[in-house]
């Protein structure tokens, strides 16, 4: 029953990436410019353009282009990106550590700041503490990343030198110093989900504990707190997996921002370099990368799903 | 007679609302023997739940509290009032001393939760056993309230039982710690007419076997004849009517008593004759925010007089039981 369902649902996901690969595809294809132009600069004469555009294979035409692209995904091969001189997926890999590090470091940090505040601000609601989560809530929602970064990067960088301005350190920094680099960016990125955390834990707690099942954990003589920790939050975890899910999700796109405005060179900055230079490959391979790590985080929120509701057990669907 | 178990006395519980406070309980008082049943019966609204819910202290805070009265446990030799306990106090009261059993199977227990563990955990709990022992207690308490194959259903969830095996598992749980007392507030509502019949068995066999005192919510009167030694009707949060329940059935004293037993439908092959419609008591709940000056039941009352709403009625107290009406005694 499990192993029927799993496969079904690996079914979709290559039918999702699909559709990802051929979205992704036109979207690259209708940026106007075209990387010929960007590489040889505004000098060059149009015949110097058409050939580079013939060594790049951009002349031929879209369908044969595409169905290659496709050929090569199949492959897993991303191909090769025209300005670093490297193949995509090895220009990935080589990043992503630092994208990586930092989307986790965040995800910690908003789970650290949501649910220890949404969980209090439930069990006492209308006290001070719900009061000022709501209000702290109300900042993070409406705030906007950039200004954040940047007031953090100007009182807590620049003034007072706590923390690294840009960058992540030189080729050979060590680990506590690239993590003393990554405190702001994580900041940054963790106070949107955090907050959508902290709301969503608030709201869930508020309705579990009205539940029957609550009473009754009551009735036998449990102590407050193992009611919330043990009978409540057991089942406030359900929308809390499905909302932490998607701040991961939300994390990585949102990294190229924060990369960008720190200065740092992950798949973020990345991204945006191949955008401005008309990099197809390089689009092409992050954009793939992102969603399909997307589309997998999905489906391990799913199958997490299965575990912590015995209700949909055995149920996969 | 001895000392009674569980003494409830002038017990009253208001809730704060918008809008003013609902005083949802008046001056309820009553007393339970070891051993014995105690059934309060009313429609909805009548404050039989809430009374209960007072009595182990889990009115939803802060809206609903206790504004009065005692609630005397006589347990281990000691007299403890449950109104005056700390919160801590209460805990070791809840679960051990007096256990209680809600209506709702389906919603009452954990879905998250194995439910051998909702019975083990009351175990370590209250009696600090280990996991181990725990869990092997749970199992037999499982098979001790009828549920076939205990060791495999204690591993499953609350969705994967039927109702009535879920209020076995309610019942395994308040029976864990042999409490001196179980508040069972309409534990058979919920469930169909037969399941009914097998759980007012159990706990009628449970109790003969350790010797508890059962309190006893029902709307339904015919299970309070089977089930109950004593009865108090209760309406608009305030006893009308109580004594043994083979008095209060045979020979009510107070017309609310007689017109809900007017409104039972007849037992199917009794000699009553067939189609007859259904009889309601006219009129709805009284209403608690602005109670009437006089007998709350007055204005639904068949045989009012004009000094029934003219002043409060006290609950007068009969050589067999009590009576909230002025008529009482004169009828």
């Amino acid at each position: 029953m499990f192993a029927y369902g799993l496969l079904r649902k690996l079914g979709s996901v290559v039918a999702v990436m699909f559709i990802v690969a051929t979205t992704v595809f036109v979207i690259s294809r209708v940026i106007p410019g075209d990387p010929a132009g960007v590489m040889l600069g505004a000098a060059a004469t149009p015949e110097e353009i058409a050939r580079l555009r013939v060594e790049l294979g951009l002349d031929r035409p879209l369908p044969v282009q595409y169905v290659e692209f496709m050929g090569q995904l199949l492959r897993l091969d991303l191909g090769q990106s025209i300005f670093l001189g490297q193949p995509v997926l090895e220009a990935i890999i080589e990043r992503s550590g630092l994208t990586f590090a930092l989307c986790a470091f965040a995800t910690t940090l908003s789970v650290l700041i949501g649910l220890p505040l949404g969980i209090v601000a439930g069990v006492w609601r209308g006290s001070w503490v719900d009061r000022a989560a709501s209000g702290f809530a109300l900042l993070g929602a409406s705030l906007p990343s950039f200004w954040i970064a940047l007031v953090l990067i100007r009182y807590l960088a620049a003034e007072t030198g706590w923390f690294p301005v840009s960058g992540w350190g030189g080729p050979d920094a060590t680990m506590p110093e690239r993590l003393h680099h990554l405190i702001l960016p994580a900041i940054v990125l963790a106070l949107p989900p955090g907050v959508l955390l902290l709301r969503t834990t608030r709201a869930g707690m508020m309705d579990v504990l009205s539940q029957d099942y609550v009473r009754t954990a009551r009735a036998k003589g449990l102590a407050p707190w193992t009611v919330v920790m043990k009978h409540a939050l057991r089942n406030t975890m359900l929308p809390l997996v499905t909302v932490i899910g998607l701040t991961v999700a939300m994390l990585v796109g949102r990294t190229v921002v924060t990369e960008t405005v720190f200065g740092l060179p992950g798949i973020g900055n990345m991204v945006i370099a191949g955008v401005q230079r008309r990099d197809y490959p390089v689009i092409q391979g992050v954009l793939m990368v992102i969603s399909g790590f997307y589309v997998l985080l999905n489906l391990f929120v799913d199958i997490l799903y299965t575990r912590l509701d015995p209700r949909l057990r055995g149920r996969f669907a | 007679m001895s000392t009674p178990l569980l003494e409830v006395r002038n017990l009253s519980v208001e809730f704060r609302q918008r809008g003013g406070a609902v005083r949802a309980v008046q001056d309820v008082g009553f007393a339970l023997q070891a051993g014995r049943t105690f059934a309060l019966v009313g429609e909805s609204g009548s404050g039989k739940s809430v009374t209960s819910l007072a009595i182990m202290r889990l009115l939803a805070a802060p809206a609903g509290r206790i504004t009065g009265g005692a609630v005397l446990l006589h347990a281990e030799g000691r007299t403890l009032d449950l109104v005056q306990l700390s919160e801590r106090e209460m805990r070791r009261v809840r679960g051990r001393l007096a256990a209680m059993v809600f209506q709702e199977p389906m919603t009452s227990l954990n879905p998250v939760l194995p439910v051998g563990e909702q019975i083990a955990e009351v175990l370590r709990l209250h009696l600090g056993m280990d996991h181990g022992a725990a869990a092997k207690q749970a199992v037999h308490l499982l098979d001790r309230v009828g549920i076939p194959d205990a060791p495999r259903r204690a591993r499953e969830y609350p969705h994967e039982l039927s109702g009535g095996m879920r209020q076995r598992v309610m019942i395994a749980i308040a029976l864990a710690c042999k409490p001196l007392l179980m508040i069972a507030d309409e534990p058979t509502t919920a469930l169909d007419v037969t399941i009914q019949a097998q759980m007012l068995a159990l706990i009628r066999e449970l109790q003969d076997e350790t010797g508890m005192a059962v309190l006893f919510i029902t709307h339904n009167l015919g299970v309070v004849a089977e089930i109950a030694d004593d009865v108090a009707v209760m309406y608009g949060g305030q006893f009308v009517e109580t004594g043994a329940t083979a008095d209060v059935l045979a020979r009510p004293r107070h017309p609310y008593t007689s017109a809900l037993l007017d409104s039972l439908p007849p037992e199917i092959g009794s000699q009553a004759p067939p189609r007859q419609p259904l009889r309601a008591i006219p009129g709805g709940v009284v209403n608690l925010r602005a109670p009437p000056q006089g007998c709350r039941f007055a204005e639904r009352c068949a045989l009012r007089i004009d000094a029934c709403e003219a002043a409060p009625v006290p609950l007068r107290v009969l050589d067999d039981g009590a009576v909230r009406c002025i008529r009482a005694g004169a009828a």
